[in-house]
């Protein structure tokens, strides 16, 4: 396994419909109307429905990240982070990137351990708009582990 | 203005089991088929007594009690630490205690504690234009 602080992604480009976000906001059990009907979010000053925060966690979808392709081993999720300059509504098209910003390789007691700290970017006309860091933990499988 | 202050409970701690069928839907919205959350000889191939929540589900659904008693309000950062394994069908409580007030914005410590009384997430969410 070969991972380096600074591996990116090509850019992509995610757009954000009503459904993405009224089917995210049912799957998290979220009740607030403002992610699911378009005259509420409207009465309350905004465009369209709004995103729950947690939502650009579904733009991994739309990106191919090379240093992943090979992992067998389960990939834990061990820390996650967003942070907003903008709020996301419905009909946002963000270009997006993601980037390993951290990479740390330690020997656990029975095999070895990698600590990825990846960066999901979106921007709109050049703007960042909000992140999303997310730490990814991998032990890597024994061989005879390896089916 | 905020109307909490620093050591106030947001609200009363909320008790939720995550089911089989929540996390079935939870990987199809996110496309996250990884075995361990969905197939009981994968979880305990890597280690866990059984299937576990994926770790963003249970983040978001700490996130989904405040989105209705702050409806309006801005997320400025939201970060979580997944700190031990939910499994699936295990009661999780939620609380959510204010670290931080001033003038419109808002910063709350976010908890879920398993049956077992080990802490399974802890995070902070920071809101601003909070209309208390």
């Amino acid at each position: 396994m070969h991972f380096k602080t600074g591996m990116v992604s090509d850019s992509f480009t995610v757009k954000v419909d009503r459904q993405d976000i009224q089917n995210f906001a049912r799957s998290i059990k979220n009740r607030n109307q403002l992610h699911y009907d378009l005259e509420t979010a409207k009465k309350a000053g905004f465009p369209d429905i709004i995103a729950p925060p947690t939502l650009p966690i579904l733009f991994w979808q739309n990106a191919k990240l090379d240093w992943l392709e090979q992992v067998e081993a389960p990939l834990i999720h061990g820390e996650q982070k967003f942070t907003y300059i903008k709020r996301i509504v419905a009909g946002d098209i963000y270009k997006c990137r993601i980037f390993l910003k951290d990479v740390m390789k330690k020997q656990g007691s029975t095999s070895v351990i990698w600590i990825l700290k990846h960066v999901l970017e979106g921007y709109q006309n050049e703007r960042l708009c909000f992140t999303s860091e997310t730490t990814l933990i991998l032990r890597e499988l024994d061989e005879n582990e390896v089916e | 203005m905020v109307s909490f202050t620093v050591g106030d409970y947001i609200c009363a701690n909320e008790s939720v089991i995550i089911s089989a069928n929540d996390v079935k839907k939870y990987a199809e919205t996110s496309k996250d088929f990884n075995a361990i959350h969905l197939d009981f000889q994968s979880a305990v191939k890597a280690g866990f007594e059984r299937e576990i929540v994926h770790g963003m589900l249970v983040m978001g659904i700490a996130e989904s009690r405040l989105s209705t008693i702050f409806p309006t309000s801005v997320v400025v950062s939201y970060e979580t630490k997944f700190i031990q394994p939910v499994l699936v069908g295990e009661v999780l409580t939620f609380s959510y205690v204010v670290i931080e007030e001033e003038l419109d914005t808002i910063a709350i410590k976010i908890e879920a504690t398993k049956e077992n009384e080990n802490t399974a997430i802890i995070g902070v969410i920071q809101f601003t234009e909070v209309r208390g």
